[in-house]
């Protein structure tokens, strides 16, 4: 039976939300403020609280983010009330999963609460799941297809949160990376268009690009992705068919004379955001690898 | 002409104000080379002697956008023009900062700070 936290000021508000969802089975449980939503979060975890924005002592928005911050995996749906929208849309931003009008009970609470539940009763079971996983391994051969490119890199992402290898600012350094590498595999490694035309004709460099798309053998080429985590590392290996390069050969962007130059930044920002960057003989293979940061704290539960 | 998708533009005064729509993938590098030409020709323009980057719909951005925004600033200071970039987020104070950019260019909190910085 899913468990309700209800938090109103107004104890005829809460006696209405009660009302409401009678035809369900819920275990309704009520608090007064944040405040004391919050002491009956610490005596045991709901499954969904719903509260209203205007309470004395600790009000709605500080509870989404207190919720938020302790409790990420409980789902917090606002009540709200006219002249409020404002902070709805503050709550919304801080991470409240929805909201229904306090006149638009009748229609919505019910449905909104089972929607609310049904989303988060499946994404817990997904990171108990999670929490039991060690190790993971993935091959992806993608065609040269830069449109194929972003999900792969949040697919990626999604992985080593759910084996909470970094926080989330170090995924998004990966992703930064990830991106850099499989750019250069594309463009430079696959359809072998150099940087030499980039800032001396962009418009010619375009065309290039669409050219080798269009033309074998580039057009026929694979990037292929190979991925191993765990709990402590995520290492990703970038290999494209092309003819490969010396990474020794590229300048020093951060040399003032090359700061006007379009290449190497990419180099640079992989090794700026990973901690081991490895180019194989050829130049056309890249290990990419991120360890877990020795004080890093594990997520919540 | 085809609507600009990456970048919008503003012109104050003497100074152009370019704002990357959204997070500037390198993977983007098509569209951003493909809008570039023109960006820098409205940087040709006579009553234009500055530039102001404002990243704040770019939580992250690669070596696409550094490239573009360094050929801006190329041609800009060629003029005797001044570049400063605002409301960079922690990521991306980090990439300007390994690239060295941040040496050149002021990194400011707003555009209106901005605004003051390349006119002094």
């Amino acid at each position: 039976m899913p468990s309700v936290l209800v938090v109103d000021d107004l104890p005829a508000d809460r006696h209405l939300v009660a009302e409401y969802l009678k035809d369900d089975a819920f275990e309704l449980r009520f608090a007064a403020n944040g405040a004391e939503a919050l002491e009956k979060l610490e005596q045991g975890i709901p499954d969904l609280v719903v509260t209203d924005l205007m309470m004395p002592e600790v009000d709605g928005l500080e509870l989404v983010r207190a919720c938020r911050s302790r409790y990420p995996l409980v789902p917090v749906i606002l009540m709200t009330s006219q002249g409020t929208e404002e902070t709805v849309v503050q709550a919304l931003k801080q991470g409240a999963a929805s909201y229904v009008p306090k006149h638009a009970f009748p229609r919505r609470l019910l449905s909104t609460v089972r929607n609310v539940l049904a989303v988060s009763g499946r994404r817990r079971v997904h990171t108990r799941l999670m929490e039991c996983m060690d190790w993971t391994e993935c091959a992806f051969a993608l065609k040269n297809n830069s449109a194929l490119i972003h999900p792969l890199i949040t697919y990626l992402q999604e992985r080593t949160s759910d084996l909470d290898v970094c926080d989330e600012s170090d995924r998004t350094r990966i992703g930064v990376a990830l991106e850099e590498a499989l750019a250069n595999a594309l463009y430079h490694g696959n359809l072998e268009v150099g940087s030499e035309l980039r800032g001396e004709d962009d418009k010619g460099y375009h065309a290039l690009i669409v050219e080798r798309l269009n033309t074998s053998p580039y057009r026929d080429r694979k990037i292929h992705v190979e991925t191993t985590m765990s709990r402590e590392h995520a290492t990703f290996v970038v290999r494209d068919e092309g003819t490969g390069f010396d990474p020794s050969s590229l300048p020093d962007p951060t040399d003032p004379a090359n700061l006007e130059k379009a290449s190497g930044r990419g180099l640079l920002l992989m090794r700026t955001f990973m901690d081991e960057v490895a180019y194989n003989g050829e130049g056309n293979a890249v290990v990419l690898t991120k360890r877990r940061r020795p004080d890093a704290a594990s997520k919540p539960q | 002409m085809s609507q600009p998708s990456i970048f919008e533009t503003e012109i104050r005064d003497t100074t152009i104000i370019v704002a990357p729509r959204g997070d500037v993938s390198t993977l983007a590098g098509e569209d951003v080379h493909a809008e570039l030409p023109g960006l820098l020709d409205q940087l040709q323009k006579s009553e234009i002697k500055h530039v102001v980057f404002d990243l704040k719909r770019a939580s992250y951005f690669g070596s696409i956008l550094l490239g573009a925004m360094s050929a801006m600033w190329g041609r800009i200071r060629a003029r005797g023009g001044k570049m400063a970039v605002c409301n960079v987020s922690d990521t991306g104070k980090e990439i300007l900062h390994v690239s060295k950019f941040d040496t050149l260019w002021p990194v400011c909190d707003s555009r209106e700070e901005a605004l003051k910085t390349v006119l002094e």
